[in-house]
């Protein structure tokens, strides 16, 4: 067994599930340089990050949207636009926002309620290439669209992809 | 005679001994730097131990590529360029690969413009453009956007600009020649007939008959069999034989049975026993299926699975006898993987793309790791067994 597989088997014994990929990506990214992919997450978080923290300023928003653990972020697959000159809910300069989209489901800790998510894609410039995260809660495959974050959502304009962000849309029990 | 004089006396008999008896070293001949010789042209067929691949390219999304290696030696063969939100396809009978991709007119910007290039095998080279509607999906790296039929004749694109469609190809003159809406199903999985599978948003599967031209002939539609909202089917297939072998979120095989006149929605079985779904055993990875020449069946898995872990990396490979939906094998991944394939004929080489970017190649009669391949590509997700029949 070699060092890689003695770590990774370790983290997956002893964190929880969520964490894991957030783990490993920051292992990966930060003991190796290593090439960052969709599934590798939380290449924004973590000691190896060199993205600054930010913070909504609301306390009912907790968290950094520079990371991958961000409460939003619970199905988004992509660069985090606050990483790139937008923020949780807008996207950097020059860019346009994918009026077409898929939606997912998230639990704010500040009061314990879920959320719809919109994550929108923001559009018109290449790959943002800053926090690249992939987190899959509630994402359902490619024949279900509107649950899918798979699919480059930058069709209605430009389909160039540059980063997405995480709309709230209001509370999902409401 | 001193002896320093006879050590030189020596000496100066080697030398001339050497002199006589090694050849004097012709100069290198010039090479050429013009004609087709300046080019390596590739064997055809292919060696079953060949791959393609697929490098997403995730920090530079519109220049993706296709690196062509050799799993057997580590030696990389060639690259093929490709847009963004790439598919491959290729045809064994034809020697001829065909790339999905889109561009624009300015790089990053512009008009867009959806394409099949056509590559041949032995150069790599483009042998045609086939402008399509500028409505194929763009997906991440998804074998299942595109399809060639069993009999080789049409090619299939899946088109999501908002709504489902499918744009034929056909094969023989390299043109589109239909349109075809698929409302509510989506991409294409072929039979053995000619035609294709969808699966469709609402849990059923929908087949699709065409014509000798590639027009729609019969559109059936099968019963719900499909619990999407509670263990969807990954739409990350593989066809072993005459049945495609689709895994749940959750760890069921879905087998679909696809010899007859329209696909069998066979019974499923679980890969883990009761202890392993207890700990969360469940299928992962970006492309975790792949099938052998022995029709076997290999499961990229993940422990501890959650909601979302359906594309975390995976920790073992489980090879199952699907006829006896009996486990057969375990491999254990040295490295954490994203996607499998398996290559080189009854050798069964099980390849895996790994969270490190390397392409590891091993040996599934002992389950030993044989080699890695390095420098593959920035974002490999993907790998196709070209030196094989699809």
């Amino acid at each position: 067994m070699n060092v890689m597989e003695k770590v990774t088997r370790r983290i997956a014994r002893q964190s929880s599930r969520r964490g894991f990929l957030g783990k490993l990506g920051g292992l990966l990214v930060g003991a190796a340089a290593i090439p960052l992919l969709p599934v590798a997450r939380a290449s924004s978080a973590g000691p190896a990050s060199r993205v600054p923290a930010q913070s909504t300023g609301n306390p009912m928003d907790p968290g950094d949207p520079t990371t991958c653990e961000y409460w939003r972020y619970c199905g988004i697959d992509g660069y985090i636009c606050s990483c790139c000159g937008g923020s949780q809910n807008q996207c950097p300069p020059g860019t346009e926002m994918s009026p077409m989209t898929w939606v997912g489901t998230c639990r704010n800790p500040a009061d314990g309620k879920n959320y719809v998510i919109s994550y929108n894609d923001c559009c018109g410039k290449s790959g943002c290439g800053r926090c690249l995260c992939n987190r899959n809660e509630d994402d359902k495959p490619v024949y279900r669209p509107p649950a899918n974050n798979d699919i480059n959502w930058c069709m209605a304009g430009s389909n160039v992809y540059n980063c997405s962000t995480a709309v709230i849309l209001g509370l999902a029990e409401a | 005679m001193s002896s320093q004089y006879r050590a030189v006396r020596w000496l100066l008999a080697a030398c001339s001994l050497m002199l006589l008896t090694v050849p004097v070293r012709a100069e290198l001949p010039a090479e050429p730097t013009t004609g087709p010789e300046t080019v390596v042209r590739l064997p055809t067929p292919y060696p079953q131990s060949w791959a393609m691949v697929h490098n997403f390219s995730f920090v530079a999304l519109i220049d993706s590529s296709f690196g062509l290696v050799d799993t057997s030696t580590g030696h990389f063969k060639g690259i093929i360029s490709a847009g963004q939100f790439a598919t491959l396809q290729w045809s064994q009978k034809r020697q001829k690969f065909y790339v999905g991709e889109t561009i624009h007119s300015r790089g990053n910007r512009g008009t867009r413009e959806d394409l099949i290039a056509v590559y041949d095998f032995e150069n790599l080279k483009l042998v045609k453009d086939i402008v399509i509607p500028t409505k194929r999906a763009n997906s991440v790296v998804l074998k299942a956007s595109t399809a060639i039929t069993a009999d080789d004749r049409f090619l299939i694109v899946y088109n999501f600009d908002g709504s489902m469609s499918l744009t034929v190809i056909d094969l023989d003159t390299e043109s589109v020649v239909d349109e075809i809406p698929t409302a509510g199903c989506a991409l294409a999985y072929p039979d053995t007939r000619g035609g294709i599978f969808q699966l469709c948003g609402d849990g059923k599967l929908a087949h699709l008959q065409l014509d000798s031209r590639g027009g729609l002939k019969k559109r059936t539609t099968s019963e719900m069999f499909n619990d999407i909202d509670t263990d969807p089917l990954s739409e990350k297939a593989s066809l072993i034989g005459q049945t495609w072998y689709f895994t749940t979120y959750l760890g069921e095989v879905q087998p679909i049975d696809v010899s007859g006149k329209t696909p069998a929605i066979k019974r499923r079985w679980w890969l883990t026993d009761e202890a392993e779904r207890k700990d969360n055993w469940r299928p992962a990875g970006w492309h975790g299926t792949a099938g052998d020449a022995s029709g076997a069946l290999y499961v990229a898995m993940t422990p501890n699975g959650y909601n979302g872990s359906h594309k975390d990396p995976a920790l073992e490979v489980w090879v199952y006898d699907p006829s006896k939906a009996r486990r057969i094998k375990t491999i254990k991944l040295e490295t954490p993987g994203l996607s499998i394939g398996v290559a080189n004929g009854n050798q069964a080489d099980l390849l895996v793309l790994n969270v490190a970017g390397g392409l590891d190649v091993y040996d599934t009669r002992n389950g030993k790791l044989s080699r890695t391949l390095y420098d593959i590509g920035s974002a490999p997700m993907q790998v196709h067994a070209v030196g094989t029949a699809q």
